[in-house]
Formats: C-alpha cells, sequence, structure tokens
C-alpha cells in the first residue's frame, strides 16, 4: 500500500514539474529572408510557439545567392531541414526527384484553410504530375511597369495607367513613343546617359516570356521539351525588342549599362518592367519619385502579365510532418499571410484575402496594379530542372544579338542546336 | 639500439600522422572520389548513378568544352608570354644601379598584394567604355577606345593585358637570378666588344634559363586556372568569347549540380596540366642550361 501510493505521488510529481516543452517537437525551418524582415516575420512565428507549446521553431537563414547550393549539399547530406523555402525555379527539380511531400492530403483534411482563396496563376509551377501540390506559395509577383514620374513630368508626358480599363492605349508603339521621348545627351558630351528603358526588359530572363508571349509567341512547348522561337510571331517579339536597343537606342546597350547594376535605381532610364519582390527597391531607393502602372501590351492583342514566386514545402525526409504542416498552416493562413507579407509589404501575396492589407502598406503608390494583373497573369517558364542551363544559354545568346554579332535567325537557330544538346544531357 | 629504433620510428608516425591523417581526408580521399564520381551521373538530389564513360564521351562532343579549352589555351599563351617577358625586362631595370630603381620596384611589385577580386573590380572601371580611364587616356591621343570587356575580339586579350598586374613576385625571382651571374664574365664580353644585346642574348638569358622555365611553368599553372577575372567581369561573355575551362566546370558542378560531369572535366583539365607540363620539361632541354 505504501508502496503504491509512492509510486502514484512520484509521477503526479513528474507530470507536474516537467514542462510541456520537453515533449516539445522542434522543427528546423531554413529560409532565405534578409535581416531587416526577419524581426517581422519571427513575431509570427514567437505567436505561434505560444499558441502550440508543443512545437518549437528553430529558423536558419542563408543569403539567397548560396541557398540552393546549401539546400542541395544538406539533401546530399540527408540532413534536409523540416521546413524549407523553394523558388519556383527550383521547385519542379525537387518534386521530380521526390525530395518534397505531397501537400494535397493535408490541404484536403483542413477544407477551412480554403485553398480556393489563393490565386489560381499563383499555384501553378508547384504541382506534381498528379496535380496534386508539393509547395505552397507565399507570394504571386507579376511582371509590372516601373516608372519615373520625375522622367515624365519632366517631358510633359501623361504618366501609364494603372487602372486596367484605361489601358487600351498602352500599346507597344506609345511605349516606344514614350521612351524615345526620355532618351537624350543629358551632359552634352556627344553620347547618350538617359534612356527610356532598362535594358533587363529586352529579352532577358522571366522578360523574355513576357517580350514573346507579348506577340502571342512562347519560349516552350506546354511540356518544355520543345523550343518554339522559330515560330514567326516569336521571331518578330524578339525582332521588336531587341530593336529597342540596336535601332532605336532607348534602352542601354549592355556595355553602357554595366557597372550600373541598377540603370533605374540610379535614375539613368524612364521605364523597367519587375516584379512586385523589386517594389520596394526601385520605389523607395531612387532620388525620384515613381510608381507602377501596367504593361504595354500589342495592338490588337491583351497585355500579357508574367508571374513568378516562392513558396514553402516539406522535404519527404522530414520526421516531423505533422508539426511541420500545422506551421505551414498558420504561417500561410488568410491571417498569416495578411499579416507576415500584407502588413509588411514585403512581397505580393498569393492569397486573395491577404491584398487589401498589402495595398494599405502601399498606398501612396499604384499597387492596385498588381492584384488586377494577378487575375489575367500567365505563370513564368522554364520550370524544367534545366531552366538554369537554358537561362544561360539565352542570356550568353542575348548578349552577342544585342552586340549585332549575330542575326534573330542565327539567334534562334543555336538556340535551337544548344537546347537540343542541353536535353540529350538531361 | 634496437629499442632506440622503434622508439624513433613510434615519433616519426606520431608527429607525421596529423599530416597522413590531413592527406587522406582532405586530398587523397576527395581525389578516389571524384575519380569515381567522374564515372557517375549526381545532382545531389538522388543517389549517384554509375554511368561508365558516358561523361567522358558527352566532354569530347561537348561544343562548348572545346571552346573552353581553346579560349584557355589562347590566355594561357598570351599570358605565359607577357608575364614572362614584362617581369625579365622588369627585373633586368631593377638590376641596375639607377637612381629611383627601389621606387620602380616597389610600385612593380605593390600591385600583386591586391587580391583578385579587388583587381577585377578595378579594371572593371578602368574598361568600362564610357567613364574607363583607358579610353579617356586613348582618347587624348586621338583614338577611340572600344567596349573592351563587350567585344568578343578584344574582351579575352583584355584580360591577357591584366595579367600585367602581378608581375611582382616573378620579378623578383629573376631579380635574384640575374644577380647571382658572375659580373667578371659581363666585363669580359665587354672587354671583347659585346653590346649590352649581346650580353643579355649570350650571357643573361643562357645563364638564367633555369629561372626562365621555373617562371614559365608557374605562370602557366596559374594561367591555366583563370577563373576570377572571367566570372566576375564577363561570366565568360560576350556569348562564349571569355568562357574559360574552370567557369564552364565551377558552373556545371555548383549552378547546374551536375557533378559527375564536372568530376570528368576535372581529371581532363589534370591530364591536359600533365601532358602540357611534360612537354614543356621536354621542350626545355633544348634551350634550359644547366651548370
Amino acid at each position: 500500500m505504501k508502496k503504491n501510493l509512492f509510486l502514484v505521488t512520484l509521477i503526479t510529481m513528474l507530470v507536474l514539474i516537467i514542462p510541456v516543452s520537453a515533449f516539445a517537437v522542434t522543427l528546423n525551418v531554413l529560409d532565405s529572408w534578409e535581416p531587416e524582415f526577419r524581426k517581422h516575420y519571427e513575431t509570427w512565428v514567437d505567436q505561434f510557439e505560444a499558441d502550440h507549446p508543443d512545437i518549437n521553431v528553430d529558423n536558419s537563414y542563408v543569403s539567397w545567392g548560396q541557398y540552393l547550393e546549401k539546400l542541395k549539399t544538406l539533401t546530399a547530406a540527408k540532413r534536409m531541414p523540416d521546413i524549407i523555402y523553394l523558388h519556383y525555379s527550383w521547385a519542379q527539380n525537387f518534386i521530380a526527384k521526390d525530395q518534397l511531400t505531397n501537400l494535397q492530403p493535408y490541404i484536403e483534411r483542413d477544407p477551412d484553410w480554403n485553398l480556393e482563396d489563393f490565386f489560381d496563376v499563383a499555384l501553378d509551377g508547384y504541382k506534381g504530375p498528379n496535380g496534386d501540390l508539393y509547395v505552397i506559395p507565399y507570394d504571386a509577383g507579376p511582371l509590372v511597369l516601373f516608372y519615373n514620374m520625375d522622367m515624365f513630368e519632366e517631358a510633359g508626358v501623361a504618366p501609364p495607367p494603372h487602372e486596367m480599363e484605361n489601358a487600351d492605349s498602352w500599346t507597344l508603339e506609345a511605349f516606344l513613343d514614350v521612351a524615345k521621348k526620355f532618351t537624350k545627351d543629358v551632359n552634352g558630351d556627344g553620347r547618350l546617359d538617359q534612356w527610356g528603358v532598362d535594358p533587363s526588359a529586352v529579352l532577358e530572363e522571366s522578360r523574355l516570356v513576357w517580350n514573346l508571349k507579348t506577340f502571342g509567341a512562347d519560349l516552350l512547348n506546354d511540356d518544355e521539351t520543345k523550343l518554339m522561337l522559330d515560330e514567326p510571331a516569336a521571331k518578330e517579339a524578339i525582332t521588336w525588342f531587341k530593336e529597342l536597343i540596336t535601332k532605336y537606342h532607348v534602352a542601354p546597350t549592355p556595355a553602357n549599362a554595366s557597372n550600373l547594376d541598377d540603370p533605374f535605381v540610379f535614375g539613368k532610364v524612364g521605364m523597367a518592367i519587375g516584379g512586385s519582390w523589386m517594389l520596394k527597391q526601385w520605389t523607395t531607393l531612387g532620388q525620384f519619385d515613381s510608381d507602377i502602372a501596367h504593361v504595354p501590351h500589342k495592338a490588337g492583342r491583351d497585355p500579357v502579365y508574367i508571374v513568378a514566386g516562392s513558396g514553402y514545402a516539406i522535404p519527404a525526409s522530414s520526421e516531423n510532418k505533422d508539426a511541420a504542416w500545422a506551421y505551414l498552416k498558420d504561417l500561410l493562413s488568410e491571417k498569416g499571410m495578411t499579416y507576415v507579407w500584407g502588413k509588411s509589404g514585403r512581397g505580393s501575396p498569393a492569397r486573395e484575402s491577404a491584398w487589401p492589407t498589402f495595398l494599405n502598406a502601399w498606398t501612396n503608390k499604384n499597387a492596385d496594379v498588381f492584384p488586377d494583373a494577378l487575375k489575367y497573369g500567365e505563370y513564368v517558364e522554364p520550370l524544367s530542372p534545366f531552366a538554369p542551363e537554358l537561362t544561360d544559354i539565352l542570356n550568353r545568346l542575348r548578349e552577342e544579338l544585342l552586340l549585332e554579332d549575330i542575326t534573330v535567325d542565327q539567334f534562334v537557330e543555336r538556340a535551337e542546336n544548344q537546347f537540343q544538346d542541353l536535353i540529350e544531357k538531361q | 639500439m634496437a629499442t632506440m629504433e622503434k622508439q624513433e620510428r613510434k615519433y616519426f608516425w606520431i608527429f607525421i600522422s596529423p599530416w597522413i591523417l590531413g592527406f587522406v581526408l582532405f586530398l587523397a580521399g576527395p581525389l578516389i572520389a571524384t575519380v569515381v564520381l567522374s564515372f557517375s551521373e549526381w545532382d545531389l538530389l538522388s543517389p549517384p548513378k554509375w554511368v561508365g564513360i558516358s561523361n567522358y564521351i558527352s566532354l569530347l562532343t561537348d561544343d562548348i568544352f572545346w571552346i573552353t579549352v581553346k579560349n584557355t589555351i589562347f590566355f594561357a599563351v598570351g599570358t605565359i608570354v607577357l608575364v614572362t617577358v614584362a617581369s625579365l625586362i622588369a627585373a633586368l631595370i631593377l638590376n641596375t644601379r639607377y637612381r629611383g630603381v627601389s621606387l620602380f620596384r616597389m610600385f612593380v611589385f605593390l600591385p600583386s598584394v591586391a587580391t583578385g577580386v579587388a583587381v577585377a573590380v578595378l579594371f572593371l572601371w578602368i574598361y568600362h567604355p564610357q567613364f574607363g580611364i583607358l579610353n579617356y587616356i586613348l582618347g587624348l591621343f586621338g583614338l577611340t577606345g572600344k567596349a573592351w570587356l563587350f567585344n568578343k575580339t578584344w574582351a579575352l586579350p583584355a584580360l591577357i593585358v591584366m595579367r600585367f598586374w602581378v608581375i611582382g613576385p616573378n620579378m623578383i625571382i629573376f631579380l635574384a637570378a640575374l644577380q647571382e651571374i658572375p659580373e667578371s664574365l659581363k666585363e669580359s664580353a665587354k672587354l671583347d666588344g659585346a653590346t649590352w644585346w649581346h650580353e643579355i642574348i649570350y650571357i643573361v638569358l643562357p645563364l638564367i634559363s633555369p629561372i626562365i622555365l621555373l617562371v614559365m611553368l608557374i605562370t602557366s599553372i596559374q594561367a591555366f586556372q583563370v577563373f576570377i577575372e572571367p566570372q566576375l567581369m564577363t561570366n565568360g561573355g560576350p556569348g562564349h568569347a571569355t568562357y574559360v575551362y574552370m567557369l564552364y566546370l565551377y558552373q556545371n558542378a555548383f549552378e547546374w549540380q551536375r557533378m559527375g560531369y564536372a568530376a570528368a572535366m576535372a581529371w581532363i583539365y589534370f591530364i591536359i596540366l600533365f601532358v602540357l607540363a611534360v612537354l614543356q620539361f621536354r621542350a626545355s632541354r633544348k634551350w634550359v642550361h644547366y651548370g
């Protein structure tokens, strides 16, 4: 009797004394946020931990440039964290190699989580071959037009439209006319030192996809096995945008733009095409007023908005999938996305419900262009594992094209040949 | 004695073991691993897959591979000639007793202290088509400068010329060798009517020929490993004009995660450099004079 009483007392004391956190799960999260944003982000993490005393969140941060290398090294070492950040261009590679957890069953288990609140286009690029989601996006950034308001005022030109209903007249021809007005020799030394358009708008990476789709062309076919640059519409698009530099000189050549890391921030160009992730850099760093507008469109065609973003995933090797899902469910919920990305204005949220808060963070800019654009957005390409190498091939050919070392036909032919070599290596 | 010998042997192994451990872990082990890797396909996301010699065959049929080989050889030959000749000329000047020679020595040697990255950033500005000092100086002489790093013909020579920056250490090596030449030989030659040119051709160069070989070998190894300048300044462009071997290897390994392909590239490079070193030594029998 005494022995039983002793055991019961001991067990009761242990239960009362040992804190719940001693049995807590520790989630390792690998992310890439800059220090400034981390403070805001971690207030959400702290709240999550307070609401879930059985889960500790251990955040690690790696700079964006080194992130993929670090992540792949951890994968090879079989030391993946429980939650990882993934850029759109990396996602399909990880999905194809079965490195990510299928999140669809988790999402379907929690219908209140409201997947319908996400922009449809934001989810493209994160699905597996079976159509299930493997990555949940936190942002979806359409490519829009950023412009230097001071240059427009000085030239006496009306600013480009930020409302969809007024965008009809904002054609490529109108865009070129405005660009010509801004292009000049400011200091009188006989050389151009101010241009209408940022050179990145001309055939560079995701902007190349925008250039092509504006003319009704594509970079790749649907399953990304064939390059589509030899179509007439593609060649027309490449020629038109190339001539911004080589014929009309309204954008700086690669040589003139060198050493100017960001010609738009330096006030050297009047307009630039960029995603919502450029919002802070292009509207606050320059010594001029700037704003956002719709991209120009080809006359007779609708405007095209290319969308890209990033998200979070749970590696297949995680031993804490349920806890990881609890964290993601919270972080990427309507409330979580509204607070973390909407309120801070850090990224254009992938959820429609978070947008009013995001727009409140940017009341002095025409940020309403973004949600309008998202409704008509198409996801960027390529998404296949060979994306970084194809980008390198196209960037090199772009350089040669803009230096007029090769013609458009040669650009297309060499791109096709090198793409074939690339496919054979896969 | 036997006990002492055993003890000495014991201490030998104790003291050498850290080096052996380091050698095995950080050199021999990874070397063996890359040999195996060169016969595999590995992207870090899935286990390595044995593919036999297909990486090597792919390389031999890879047009970009041959472009990088050609560019690297061009860069190396240009660098070897330029650096060897320039550092020798600088050493010959320093081997005189004129006023200001020590100042000249400092100006020639000091730039080599700067890191490659700092030098690359500096030369990005020197070569800038609009704001660069090179085109400004050319303009003073009525010449039109080029967009050096954006010109397919001039980009690689522009990177070669940058190597003038690091002639300092080689100059010091040559200077030490020049100072070993007995003055009596030069005086005898002068008495026989030799000019300064005859002195250099018939006395100086033959006597320092082993050092010339050494400098050429060191310079060629450094030149074949060129990476920082093309990566930071041109990214191998414009097009593939400055796309060198190490940059292509780096991109395959760390940007595109084609580890097996990159390992095969590394081993082919080792073989190329080994063969070149053997050829250099063989050719040196005709012009290097020992003793």
